[in-house]
């Protein structure tokens, strides 16, 4: 039994999704946060469950993204074989005429459609009222009226998705995908004609000379939004805002989880009396997880700002603002939504992709999607820069380490654009920019929408990190505390405790290992302990962070209140010079921008690509890119220094 | 008949014909740009292009320069 949730982009499927399963898609005030349909179940009457689908949103019956042919692809197929399947078209009620169309058409072939007018509350504010039994007997449409937000009309959709699917549906006279387009173009300019006429019957106080108190709005909030001067330097404003904050308005609550972790450290030192044990939990696993558990402040301030701007509507905006900028580089308004996106995880912004109209562009986007500074970037960049850029620095009254952290998301962004335009080079260029993109209207994010969308991206994060950095520390736990050796007789130290693990570390089987693949990244100016950092972030690049922080525990037995930070600070090499500089934080911090260390951003691009020849020629260019400005970087600012 | 993009701001005028491959018409079409819908320019971008444009009164809709000169309009 299957119900399936379609309709144009942006009609508030994914929250009566959300709403009817409990499951948590994710919702935005811009087209395309659907791209892959979702399968939630929500209970039958024999307590037999009915599955739902979330389809991405349809505009046309000819598609022109890959998204689009992803709903109606799935659409066909289901009716093909399931005489029980039903689609409940979901249409904005103050949009009626724009989003009726769809529904009609599939009406008039033959499929089983119930029209789920969404939206009601917004309708009412915008002064208009429907006349519900006229609109179902006109289109000879079920029709059921919610409010996804206020949780209104729910009980009636589920007791017409329980009609549904005990119902058995004929099949349709015709199938989308067998009509062809002449065909196709004249039912759909019926259907929409159909739909204009229909609407101006059913929606009362509304003629067509009406504009509606949300467009009226919107137009004029784009005046200032997309304004010659102000637009750009608003824009510009956000960015900064967005970026800086992470940096400033997480340090006190990163203060608090490293004192927390660094507490809960000695505590388990001191209340596990085996050794090897509590040296396994306290140096491993918590110096591991927690290395990254404290970063979790500025991915949800990251999180929060980002879904802001999504929900607010602001995005489409800031696209068609970036639009004529981005052609130079052979890339689109559409493209600046993934990549946005990409700035929190490459995943969803690889996926976003499926919305953009040319496949070429599409393959472009996903290969520099990764050079956008991901939240698992945040971690590693705010242990360089807050162990070597100095905390008292401040630009134009903004903190130092703030503006690099800025400078570290705008170079990503140069970086982006350089690989853009060698890639116009190629045969994957298009000319032109975004033939048309529709703007939602203005809408206030709900704090309850904002913090639940924070909250589970979070969850995700520490889930996701804390699996393999769980891992990854155990193992390195094992090889950094074995075979045993002892400091040879007549060495000479001062700190007996400190010269014994360290003794230990560099004789273990992580220093043999570390010793042997230093030699690669020499160049770079990394020694074994950094090169070992880097080896382990093939995986995911938290796992840096959680590497180093399992390494220093281990080796600074005797401190554990040392945080990770002073441990990078104060590292000493043989001769006493500090062992890590700002030309080694300058190497890691362009190595890390660009390399592509991320074993899910590969396997995405494998399957959004459907081969292996763009993630090997992505991984290829993204090693090699990375490899070369970290050595001009580490050389350079030695050489500066 | 005009191209869409030689409208003045504000000056609402009709949709009269579509010129462009017809699966490109179908999206249009289906976008709510159709043969009698009535658009009215908005404005500019701030780099000139696309432009912002209100269709039926009830549509927000940015289109690309290139394609407005492919859309053409008569005074409503």
């Amino acid at each position: 039994m299957m119900i399936a949730l379609a309709g144009r982009p942006n009609t508030g499927k994914t929250s009566l999704f959300n709403a009817l399963t409990g499951r948590t898609q994710r919702i935005a005030n811009f087209a395309g946060t659907t791209v892959e349909k979702a399968i939630g179940e929500i209970p039958g009457e024999n307590g037999e469950p009915i599955q739902l689908v979330d389809l991405p949103g349809v505009v046309t019956p000819l598609p022109t993204t890959r998204d689009q042919k992803v709903s109606l692809d799935f659409i066909d197929d289901e009716i093909r074989r399931n005489s029980k399947f039903s689609i409940f078209w979901v249409a904005e009620a103050s949009n009626l005429d724009h989003d009726l169309s769809m529904a009609l058409l599939f009406h008039r072939l033959g499929y089983p459609v119930v029209l789920v007018l969404n939206m009601m509350d917004e309708a009412e504010r915008n002064g208009l009222s429907l006349d519900l039994s006229a609109l179902s007997k006109k289109t000879g449409m079920t029709v059921i009226a919610t409010s996804a937000r206020q949780e209104k009309g729910l009980d009636e959709l589920r007791v017409a998705i329980l009609k549904e699917v005990t119902t058995v549906h004929e099949s349709p006279s015709r199938l989308l995908d067998t009509i062809e387009p002449a065909e196709l173009f004249a039912k759909q300019s019926e259907a929409v004609h159909s739909a204009r006429q229909i609407a101006d019957v059913v929606v009362k106080n509304k003629t067509s000379a009406t504009i509606l108190p949300k467009v009226r709005q919107a137009i004029a909030l784009d005046r200032f939004f997309l304004h010659p001067i102000a637009g750009p330097i608003f824009f510009m404003m956000v960015m900064v805002v967005l970026f800086n904050s992470i940096f400033t308005w997480a340090a006190p609550l990163t203060d608090w989880l490293s004192a927390g972790l660094d507490a809960a450290s000695v505590w388990t030192k001191a209340s596990i009396p085996s050794v090897a044990l509590s040296s396994l939990l306290a140096d491993g696993v918590i110096a591991g997880i927690g290395a990254v558990v404290v970063f979790v402040p500025q991915i949800a301030i990251l999180f929060l700002l980002i879904g802001a701007l999504e929900k607010s509507g602001y995005l489409p905006r800031a696209a068609a603002l970036m639009d004529r900028l981005m052609r130079p580089f052979g890339l689109d308004g559409k493209v600046f939504v993934p990549l946005l996106s990409s700035f929190a995880c490459a995943i969803p912004g690889i996926m976003a992709t499926r919305t953009l109209d040319s496949e070429k562009r599409r393959i472009a986007t996903i290969l520099i999607a990764p050079l956008m500074t991901c939240s698992a970037r945040l971690p590693v960049y705010t242990l360089l820069i807050s162990a070597f850029i100095p905390a008292d620095w401040r630009v134009f009254g903004f903190s130092g380490q703030g503006l690099t952290m800025v400078v570290m998301y705008v170079l990503a962004i140069v970086f982006a654009m350089i690989v853009a335009l060698v890639i116009k080079t190629t045969r994957l260029h298009v000319g032109g920019g975004s033939q048309f993109m529709i703007f939602p209207p203005f809408r206030l994010p709900r704090s309850k929408e904002l913090l639940h969308f924070t909250w589970q991206r979070c969850f995700v994060f520490v889930k996701k990190a804390g699996k393999v950095i769980f891992i990854v520390s155990v193992l390195l736990w094992g090889l950094a505390s074995y075979p045993k050796v002892s400091v040879p007789a007549g060495a000479q130290s001062g700190d007996e405790a400190h010269l014994d693990a360290a003794y230990q570390i560099e004789h273990s089987y992580l220093g043999q290992l570390g010793k042997r693949i230093q030699p690669i990244f020499a160049p770079l100016g990394y020694d074994w302990k950094l090169s070992v950092g880097i080896l382990s972030a093939f995986a995911a690049r938290e796992v840096f962070v959680g590497t180093l922080g399992t390494i220093y525990a281990l080796e600074n037995a005797d401190e554990t209140s040392q945080s990770l930070i002073e441990n990078l600070q104060t590292a000493r090499g043989a001769d006493g010079a500090p062992l890590y500089t700002v030309a080694t934080a300058v190497s890691l911090l362009l190595f890390f921008a660009i390399a592509l260390q991320c074993i899910s951003t590969i396997a995405i691009t494998h399957r959004e690509t459907g081969g292996w020849k763009w993630p090997l020629i992505q991984m290829a260019y993204l090693w090699t890119l990375a490899y070369v400005m970290a050595f001009v970087g580490y050389q350079v600012t030695r050489w500066m220094m | 008949m005009t191209p869409l993009r030689d409208v003045k701001e504000g000056i609402p005028c009709t949709i009269r014909e579509i010129r462009m491959p017809l699966s490109d018409q179908l999206h249009m079409v289906s976008l709510g740009l159709y043969p009698s819908a009535v658009i009215c320019k908005i404005r500019k971008t701030p780099f000139g292009d696309p432009v912002e444009y209100l269709v039926d009164h009830d549509l927000l809709i940015t289109v690309e320069n290139a394609i407005a000169d492919r859309i053409w309009v008569a005074p409503t």
